[in-house]
């Protein structure tokens, strides 16, 4: 009877450590790395959905050109909302969601996200270019 | 080692692999393959293959289960991994609940 009231004392004190399954070690692997990754075509999509989110925009678009052969994006599309999210702010986000919303029509987030981030880069590049011109004329 | 406590688990190339018992019981597929009640090949030869395994990928599997039994008993060590391997050795860790 005391021996077993000393193990329930022991369980309760002493922590239980997990071994770790080789799923959890490879899906740590693939995080940190990423440039080993290719085609991830064959990989399940509960997998994919434990490691791509560790991703960055780069990282991510590397991984979806190198897979051809299969669409990513049921797990990528709301990765890259995020990025978008993150990248244009809220309200950007939301005016995209409502005008997809107004024309019934809906695109795949990575798209939005490339057409405004070069659109950005576009907008930016004109900036500078009439600044520059500013400069020059002085 | 005496040959009832090992198993063997065969590659897709034919690659043996004789493992103590134990080890492989590690994964929880290949403890049902060996366990399960019934007329079952695996259960009587007390061998399984993997004609989806590649040998590469076994082997790495094989450590793994051996590593698995050291960390329980308190001996925690880094288990490597070579990058290239990790989406094939997921895959088949998947499969066998490892």
């Amino acid at each position: 009877m005391r021996s077993r009231h000393h193990t329930i004392e022991k369980w309760d004190t002493e922590p239980i450590r997990r071994i770790p399954t080789l799923v959890d070690l490879c899906v740590q692997k693939a995080i940190d790395n990423v440039r080993y990754m290719g085609d991830v075509g064959e990989t399940d999509q509960h997998r994919l959905e434990r490691f791509l989110p560790h991703y960055t925009v780069e990282q991510l678009m590397h991984i979806e050109d190198a897979t051809e052969e299969r669409d990513l994006s049921p797990v990528t599309d709301n990765l890259w909302k995020n990025f978008y999210l993150l990248q244009f702010g809220a309200k950007a986000t939301n005016v995209v969601i409502e005008r997809m919303k107004e024309k019934r029509v809906s695109f795949k987030w990575r798209q939005l996200y490339e057409v405004t981030f070069t659109r950005a880069i576009n907008l930016r590049g004109s900036h500078v270019g009439v600044l520059t011109r500013a400069i020059n004329l002085r | 080692m005496k040959k009832e406590d090992t198993v063997k688990l065969i590659s897709a190339e034919g690659f043996e692999f004789v493992i103590d018992k134990n080890a492989a019981m590690v994964s929880q597929t290949i403890r049902n393959m060996l366990t399960s009640p019934g007329d079952f090949a695996e259960t009587e030869r007390q061998e399984v293959r993997f004609p989806e395994i590649s040998t590469t990928i076994l082997e790495k599997i094989c450590q793994y289960f051996y590593w698995s039994l050291q960390y329980a008993s308190g001996k925690e060590t880094e288990f490597h991994i070579e990058p290239e391997l990790t989406l094939e050795l997921m895959m088949a860790a998947n499969y066998l609940h490892t």
